[in-house]
């Protein structure tokens, strides 16, 4: 009855899709934790998020990599049923363990999903916390919410040791507006993983945060996923950063997934234009090929996509990058179909590295 | 295909030139809010005794995080703040203790970009009449020859000067803003964070927009940022900022080849990057600076 | 993330549209407006006419809202009332705007004592009572409307100094106000470019609230016998001079009441619709 026994229970939900991640230490097959069939998400007629397909297998780390306007937050708000009120979602939302679809299930069946199976980390560390309770009573409450810690006095001890845990150490009885946005970052996660969720999504939990900050927080969400086997779908624009923490990556355009597969490939060979001009582009070092210390050194500049990233709603048909794209011809008006499979695979007409295959 | 640019002067030599901006000891305190009428005010240290020069046509970067004091030492060297104590001389004069009826060569010669393309545009205002500010205050005419010139030296379309800020995008804003900073002909630019809210695609374009123009309009840059590989890839030479202090300063390259402070070890070490990624660095790689280096 | 949802690098015409509230707004306030100016050429009757052969009597087609009890006309006393409602708002606004609107982007703008000062004293006539001010001023000048406006005007500037202050100091902390520093611009030609134009927003909602405050005001201190004095029609005062019928003829408080709440709710709305009006930002989605 209650979503422990569900838990328990872990019936394999849609076990035809199943997921293998590309790197080796990721399990076999196995039924994925999350799989998202044809997720579309619109407001009014305006399509925002088309038809986008995903599965995390078990412990896999997943990034989604996308730009403003591409799409990357509405599908992890989609996900978790968590829309405003005026947008709507359409196609299907599984979780292993979860008997039903999350897409149109209501809010009560939701929120014993959520904080529970399936948990999150938002961008603003700043406005997740209640600003007049005691961080390990709000991590504490995450417990009691969904009853895996039985009363007060031992949730408060999980508490504590959760945010010894996130290297939080003695000071359990501050109040939010006391600590740094890193250390409020770290709260958020240690309520995340409180409930050892099977799916840990973080949504730009890092780019609020200076850099030596941000690898702290990477290497605390990394080591909570790892020490719970919990599954990660990790949302960012930061290449750098997903190359870091995860193991496969889908990169969102334009609300639609142009290409997937395991980080290497799709970082050393691109095969959608976009991602393609964004790896270009972001890659400063390879920009800064002068020698240094030379005395004539030499600067490059750094390759560019043309053009601007269109508002929510004016991307071209067809293939939603053929405006900004060099390689564009006709038949790009039409849509690319995915070519590929589940695991890897990319939707263009021209792709890159396509004369050397 | 990229082009190859020419730096316009190797700067790890010894200055022969008198230094277009000259820092000397400077420190600026902000008195807290009062939190009790019984206790006195908490006092903050922003800059404790920062000294930097900059060559003319030099492209400087100051790196440091949030909270280092580098916002503080810009709006000082743009005389917007005034420092606690210490000197700072632009362009042979000291503006320390100038009154701002004789910080005009200042206003003329030194142009700032902001970092939120949001904030840093008049929302009120047409794109136009933005652009011509600098140029009304300071007596020039405001021709919209002059504005449509600096419309196209950034790359936007003579049409644009019509709309309002909000009609753009986060890239087109900051071309906006550099417009702006452009049109007094000024002789240095200084630029705060000014691709830190843009996405990747359009932070290529404004970097390379910053790039020619200082180039073209020999223009001395003062680039601040919390990303150290942003302004490496901008920068000649780099001081980086901890805690209201300038830990080191050296030749881009060289500071994040083998920086020698401790922070800023723990700086470059922090940068994620594909490569490292690639060559399979974890996070707790980045929390570790190289060959036992302190913490 | 979200930010850039507007209409990106598509131009707009930039044809503002008319808004409901301002439509209907400026309706109701047109509409007092030319029942007053028409009040100075026609009324029904004579506004002042006593008539004891015709006291309380109910509407009917000589009398379309029927009589006081001095047998004078109510829609013609309406109509002149009508006037000092309009001279009661803008004398009240005006002051408290004039005055307020300037001293708050002062107060926004200097970091000094002399910023301090203002604020302190703001603080001082915010904690007096509008309407004690205005009995006050009624003791020592005379009551009249303009002294009980000038009055209830000054009584309203601390609200204008409070709400322009806040306001101001946003657009002060802004990035395109230092760009104008940077540039070289005085504060003066800062406050008049950047810190009113983006503060006017704030300044038409105040005014609004304001003048139907004033109004209400007005008939309050009518009400006490502090505001208009007879004969001259006010709203207020004929709400005053109806209490003792209240059962017997509800209509002589009905009447004044529906006017002085349609004049409130018509400045209100009038007030949201010119806020949205001078929004470049809600241009294109009007």
């Amino acid at each position: 009855m209650s979503s422990q026994a569900d838990r328990q229970t872990s019936v394999p939900v849609d076990a035809v899709d199943v997921v293998s991640p590309a790197d080796a230490e990721a399990s076999e097959a196995a039924p994925a934790v999350l799989t998202v069939r044809g997720l579309t998400i619109s407001v009014r007629d305006l399509e925002l998020v088309s038809d986008v397909d995903l599965s995390v297998g078990p412990g896999e780390r997943v990034g989604l990599i996308g730009e403003s306007g591409s799409g990357k937050s509405l599908t992890a708000l989609g996900i978790l049923g968590l829309l405003p009120e005026d947008v709507t979602a359409a196609g299907s939302v599984r979780l292993s363990g979860i008997d039903h679809d999350l897409i149109g299930a209501g809010e009560r069946r939701l929120s014993r999903v959520r904080g529970n199976h399936l948990a999150m980390v938002f961008q603003e560390p700043m406005t997740a916390l209640n600003p007049t309770m005691r961080i390990a009573d709000q991590v504490a409450e995450a417990m009691l919410v969904h009853r895996t810690q039985s009363n007060r006095r031992t949730a408060r001890a999980a508490a504590v040791e959760l945010l010894d845990r996130v290297q939080l150490t003695g000071i359990a009885r501050a109040y939010p507006h006391q600590l740094s946005g890193g250390q409020r970052q770290r709260v958020v996660l240690a309520i995340a993983l409180a409930n050892d969720p099977a799916l840990l999504i973080c949504d730009e939990p890092t780019t609020a945060l200076d850099v030596t900050v941000q690898a702290m927080v990477l290497d605390l969400i990394l080591r909570g996923v790892t020490a719970r086997d919990s599954a990660l779908l990790f949302i960012t624009h930061d290449l750098a950063v997903v190359a870091t923490i995860c193991q496969r990556v889908l990169v969102m355009y334009g609300g639609r997934v142009v290409e997937s597969g395991p980080v290497r490939e799709v970082f050393t060979n691109p095969r959608h234009r976009y991602t393609e001009g964004l790896l270009a582009a972001s890659d400063l070092e390879a920009a800064d090929s002068g020698p240094v210390g030379t005395s004539e050194p030499v600067r490059r500049r750094l390759p560019t996509i043309q053009g601007t990233v269109p508002a929510a709603g004016h991307f071209p048909d067809g293939c939603v990058f053929r405006t900004r794209c060099p390689h564009a011809t006709e038949v790009c008006a039409e849509r690319p179909p995915w070519t590929g499979d589940q695991t890897r695979g990319f939707a263009c007409h021209h792709p890159a590295g396509a004369d050397d295959v | 295909m990229p082009e190859l640019y020419r730096l316009p002067r190797p700067t790890d030599r010894p200055p022969a030139v008198d230094p277009v901006i000259k820092v000397t000891d400077v420190t600026r305190d902000y008195p807290r809010p009062r939190t009790s009428l019984l206790k006195r005010a908490e006092v903050v240290h922003a800059l404790r005794g920062v000294s930097l020069e900059v060559q003319p046509g030099e492209r400087f970067g100051i790196v440091g995080e949030s909270g280092c004091g580098k916002s503080t030492l810009l709006r000082i060297i743009a005389a917007l703040d005034r420092p606690t104590s210490g000197r700072v001389v632009v362009d042979g004069t000291d503006i320390t203790r100038l009154p701002e009826r004789r910080l005009r060569f200042l206003r003329e010669n030194l142009q700032l970009v902001f970092q939120d393309p949001m904030s840093s545009l008049d929302p009120r205002m047409r794109v136009r009449d933005i652009i011509a500010e600098p140029l009304v205050v300071q007596g020039h005419p405001a021709s919209g020859a002059r504005v449509r010139e600096l419309l196209d030296a950034v790359g936007l379309s003579a049409d644009a000067g019509d709309r309002y800020p909000h009609q753009f995008s986060g890239g087109q804003r900051q071309r906006i803003s550099i417009a702006r900073a452009l049109a007094p002909n000024p002789k240095i630019l200084v630029a705060d964070e000014p691709v830190s809210a843009l996405d990747v695609s359009v932070r290529a374009q404004v970097l390379n927009l910053i790039s020619d123009l200082v180039d073209e309009l020999d223009l001395t840059l003062v680039f601040v940022s919390h990303d150290l590989s942003v302004v490496k890839h901008v920068c000649d030479r780099v001081a980086v900022m901890h805690a209201g202090e300038i830990v080191e300063t050296g030749t881009t390259g060289e500071v994040y080849a083998a920086p020698r402070h401790p922070y800023t070890r723990r700086l470059v070490a922090a940068i994620p990057t594909i490569p490292k990624a690639l060559a399979g660095a974890t996070p707790e790689d980045l929390l570790t600076p190289p060959k036992g280096a302190p913490r | 993330m979200s930010a850039d949802l507007g209409p990106v690098g598509h131009a707009v015409g930039g044809r503002r549209r008319w808004n409901p509230s301002l439509l209907v707004g400026g309706f109701i306030v047109a509409l007092i407006a030319v029942v007053a100016l028409v009040s100075f050429v026609w009324t029904p009757y004579d506004a002042t006419l006593v008539d004891p052969a015709g006291r309380l009597a109910s509407p009917s087609w000589t009398h379309w809202l029927g009589t006081d009890k001095f047998g004078r006309d109510i829609l013609s006393q309406l109509m002149v009332g009508s006037r000092t409602t309009l001279f009661v708002g803008l004398v009240a606004v005006g002051v408290a705007a004039v005055i307020g609107v300037p001293l708050g982007i002062f107060a926004a703008m200097t970091r000094r004592w002399s910023s301090e000062l203002v604020m302190r004293a703001n603080d001082l006539l915010l904690a007096f009572p509008a309407l004690l001010l205005a009995i006050m001023f009624g003791a020592v000048f005379g009551a009249s409307t303009t002294t009980a406006m000038v009055a209830i005007g000054i009584a309203t500037i601390p609200s204008f100094v409070r709400v322009i202050r806040s306001g101001g100091m946003q657009v002060m902390r802004t990035e395109y106000v230092l760009a104008a520093r940077a540039a070289g611009r005085r504060p003066f030609p800062i406050a008049i470019r950047h810190v009113l134009p983006n503060v006017v927003s704030l300044i038409t909602v105040q005014a609004s609230v304001s003048f139907a405050i004033a109004v209400l005001a007005e008939a309050a201190l009518s009400f006490l016998g502090y505001g208009t004095p007879p004969p001259t029609p006010s709203w207020g005062r004929m709400l005053q001079e109806s209490q003792e019928f209240l059962f017997s003829a509800p209509r002589l408080a009905v009447f004044p009441g529906l006017a002085i709440a349609v004049a409130v709710l018509g400045f209100n709305l009038l007030g949201d619709g010119l806020r949205d009006h001078f929004d470049p930002k809600l241009e294109d989605r009007r």
